[in-house]
């Protein structure tokens, strides 16, 4: 079996107490680990309070961790800093949930997507318009759309950039925060579609995190149920849904009653 | 007669730039004590549907329909709305419903004051069962607390008990699980269906998740570019969908396919809403399309449960 | 441009309209004033205390000088001193209240609570203290309104950079890798800039009135060169049988800060303006 290309063990988050006498708060990630082979796709499910946002925001280096290790390609990640860390930045691709919001309002298509590869210099000046050209038809959108503004495009179109940019330093691993959460049914299945080709053509290792047990399900190998800062189940994706061993996991599979579920 | 009886409803907001139309040609019957889905993607004029229900088109708007009756009265002739009387409304945000500054029980005293006119210390009784029937499950706590100390879920609870404090016997819920977990969502669901079997209420459900309406609806229908394209019962109408749009908006669900294969997705765009449209609406984009589809007005065809408007006969039995 | 005159409102264009007028008068003081040269502070004696009339309009002062000419020649002083005021506070607000919001932890510490000491006394005490200290004249006056003033701008930089760095799309450069300085200038201070720069042209009459007042006090700008609030201080000594004197400066003071501050109102009533006014 290969090395895993993200590994996390033990994984602690725990935010700062609020007053000077306050007790310390519970910690919003608690001894999670887990692990992820190249070329697969892990999802990580759970609702608000659950810890997968700051799961996530950790393994990004946006959040202090308390105690824990990330191993990124066998390299310990949360040990890396200044310069080094912008540089290997490079290896983690993300897209966000709202591409409005994640995209620049200030910037043309071309800027948005031409910046990860200014800030790790990969690409030579004068080439970064063809690449970014290259990559953005790459994600389904013509190269007229290099002028544009993200307020511009349409929903679907914009998340299409969001993966454009992503995707612009050829990472290692793309993080992918509930990416059809704010679309529309026929356009979450223009991107779970971009995303299964995508992952052919450059062969991604994927975190996919969502609240959305079916979409998980259509795209993930493995899967994490996060409850709570915790993970309570954890194992192949077609096991966990077809089999669940919580009650939780059974209740995220939706609205529909029981009988309805294959 | 059923509750709620709208047909060739058009709303349109007259700009400078043109006519912009929300909604072109809805249809729409609701049976009392029933729950009716409304489902459709953004922009389909599902919201603005509910909005004009309740008397509260925002300015510039314009409505015009071949009856658009509630309870056998035409709600365009009435000078009065029958918001807050007969009519009352949950929205996906419930924070927003409600007063910050004030407490749960100084906000449901309000509307019943307003709504009886009962001595205090039995509108407070009242107060106290409504937000028990809500399945509230310390309502006195509750009635002390302010919006901010209870959680989404139990918001959305305070709100359909003063929904049901107005004595509304119509429900007009616009994604009301949308903004909540999936697992409180569905006991909001499962609260909806029972006040509909428990106190005869009549739920109009405006949503884009076809898991809320599989879950809770009796009947629905299915929006495409302000037209209702097909209505019917709602297991009927999952399990054959007779309308191109509703085919492939199943069809692009993420468990339609399994993994690995790729799901159906709808090409193209929505027509703008300044657009006129000649023809069927969603012809440009439909995989089964004819010449006569892009000229002519589809065809309307009802059987004794389902309806629908295409000029295919029945596309997929 | 009459669309944006119709968004602000009959008195919101008004005032813009009296703004421009006063800088117009300042840039062109030599063509548009009567006496040029009383102007700049040729005495005059043979017309002291000359009541206004035909050929003084606004009357003279105690050395027979033309006082509509000298408050004509004073708009250049003042707003001179007011651009400059705001100019060297977001000199050094805009920066430090950037690095603050931006890094946050000590940093933030340090300079936020050096900014609050500037805060905790009152701004125009502070001024005076330091003009004091400085002694009179433009510069001294300039720099001891300045040090009362720039820790707004901080806390009002501060404060944009706070909400602006926890947007989404300011995450997504970080995320990738984007170095800290390009982040500030690329995203966050094109946005940042543009409710501070209403701010501080706002500013301007607030500021050239502490200025002013500072030279009412005589620890401004010193005669022969004209000021409104040393005017009106000269005045004061012949006041109520001179009342010319102090009236004419008094009244564009007055003026100008009115249209300022209804020009604020205005833009803040249009479009949320600037979070909050620094006075």
């Amino acid at each position: 079996m290969s090395e895993p290309l993200l590994n996390v063990k033990d994984l602690v988050v725990r935010y700062p107490r609020r007053g000077l006498f306050a007790a310390p708060p519970a910690p919003a990630v608690n001894a999670v680990s887990f692990s992820v082979n190249p070329g697969q796709t892990l999802g990580i499910v759970g609702e608000s309070g659950s810890g997968k946002s700051s799961l996530l925001r950790a393994i990004l280096r946006l959040v202090p961790v308390e105690s824990g290790t990330v191993q990124l390609a066998g390299n310990d990640w949360l040990n890396v800093s200044g310069a080094e860390l912008q540089a290997q930045r490079g290896d983690i691709g993300v897209v966000a949930q709202n591409p409005y919001l994640s995209l620049s309002p200030r910037l043309t298509i071309a800027e948005i997507i031409a910046e990860p590869m200014q800030a790790q210099a990969t690409v030579k000046r004068s080439q970064l318009r063809d690449r970014a050209a290259e990559i953005l038809g790459q994600c389904g959108l013509p190269a007229d759309f290099l002028t544009r503004k993200a307020r511009e495009l349409s929903g679907g179109q914009a998340q299409r950039v969001a993966f454009a940019r992503a995707l612009a330093t050829n990472p290692k691993l793309l993080i992918l925060d509930e990416p059809t959460s704010a679309l529309d049914v026929s356009v979450q299945a223009q991107i779970l579609n971009l995303l299964a080709d995508l992952r052919v053509k450059f062969g991604l290792t994927m975190v996919f995190v969502t609240h959305n047990l079916k979409v998980v399900r259509h795209v993930s190998d493995t899967l994490l149920v996060m409850r709570q800062g915790a993970v309570i189940e954890a194992g192949l994706t077609e096991q966990i849904v077809t089999n669940p061993t919580q009650d939780y996991t059974r209740e995220l599979m939706g609205y529909r009653t029981e009988s309805q579920m294959i | 007669m059923p509750l709620i009886e709208i047909s060739g409803l058009s709303i349109t907001l007259v700009t400078p730039r043109g006519n912009v139309h929300a909604v072109r040609s809805l249809d729409l019957e609701i049976r009392r004590g029933t729950i009716h889905g409304l489902i459709g993607e953004s922009g389909c004029g599902k919201t603005i549907t509910g909005m004009a229900l309740l008397g509260l088109l925002p300015q510039g708007f314009r409505l015009a329909a071949k009856s658009f009756r509630f309870d056998g009265l035409e709600l365009c002739d009435l000078a009065v709305s029958l918001r807050g009387r007969r009519i009352a409304m949950i929205s996906q945000d419930p924070a927003a419903a409600l007063n910050p500054v004030l407490s749960v029980g100084r906000q449901m005293d309000d509307v019943l004051r307003s709504h009886g006119g009962l001595p205090r210390h039995q509108r407070r009784a009242q107060a106290l069962e409504l937000l028990a029937a809500t399945g509230l499950p310390d309502p006195l706590r509750v009635m002390q607390s302010f919006p901010h100390q209870l959680s989404g879920g139990m918001q959305q609870r305070v709100v359909i008990a003063q929904a049901l404090a107005t004595g509304a016997e119509f429900l007009i819920a616009d994604e009301p699980t949308t903004a909540l977990d999936v697992t409180v969502g569905a006991q909001v669901l499962a609260l909806l269906q029972r006040l509909v079997t428990e106190r005869g209420l009549t739920v109009l459900m405006i949503t884009h998740d076809m898991d809320v309406v599989a879950s809770c609806c009796d009947t629905a229908s299915v929006l495409y570019a302000g037209h209702t394209v097909e209505t019917g019962p709602v297991k009927d109408l999952l399990a054959r969908p007779h309308h191109p749009y509703t085919q492939a908006l199943l069809a692009a669900l993420p468990d339609a396919a399994p993994k690995g294969q790729r799901l159906t997705t709808i090409e193209g765009q929505i027509p703008p809403p300044l657009e006129e449209i000649t023809g069927c609406a969603f012809a440009p984009r439909c995989p089964k399309a004819m010449t006569v589809c892009r000229t002519e007005s589809p065809l309307h065809h009802t059987t004794s449960s389902r309806s629908w408007s295409c000029h295919l006969e029945q596309t997929n039995v | 441009m009459k669309a944006f005159a119709l968004r602000l409102g009959w008195a919101g264009t008004l005032s813009l309209g009296i703004i421009i007028a006063y800088v117009a008068l300042a840039a062109l003081a030599p063509l548009l004033a009567p006496y040029p040269a009383q102007g700049i502070g040729a005495p005059n004696i043979v017309d002291k205390f000359a009541s206004p009339s035909a050929q003084y309009w606004l009357g003279t002062d105690h050395l027979g000088r033309d006082v509509l000419s000298r408050v004509i020649y004073g708009a250049r002083v003042s707003l001179t001193t007011g651009i400059l005021v705001v100019a060297i506070s977001l000199l050094i607000g805009l920066p430090v209240g950037l690095v603050a919001g931006y890094f946050g932890g000590w940093i933030d510490e340090i300079l936020m609570r050096t900014t609050d000491i500037f805060l905790a006394l009152p701004a125009l005490l502070l001024a005076v203290l330091l003009a004091s200290a400085l002694g009179a004249g433009m510069w001294n006056c300039i720099l001891a309104v300045a040090v009362s003033w720039w820790p707004w701008y901080a806390r009002l930089a501060r404060a944009e950079v706070l909400v602006l760095r926890g947007q989404p799309y300011v995450e997504a450069a970080r995320v990738m890798g984007v170095s800290n300085a390009t982040i500030i200038a690329r995203h966050i201070l094109p946005t940042a800039s543009k409710p501070l720069g209403v701010q501080a042209a706002l500013d301007v009459g607030p500021a050239l009135l502490t200025a002013s007042a500072l030279s009412f006090l005589g620890l401004g700008i010193l005669p022969p060169t004209a000021d409104w609030g040393q005017m009106v201080n000269a005045g004061r000594a012949f006041f109520p049988e001179r009342w010319w004197y102090s009236t004419g400066p008094g009244f564009a003071i007055f003026l100008l800060a009115i249209a300022f501050s209804v020009l604020g109102d205005a833009l803040r009533d249009r479009d949320g303006g600037p979070r909050h006014a620094a006075h």
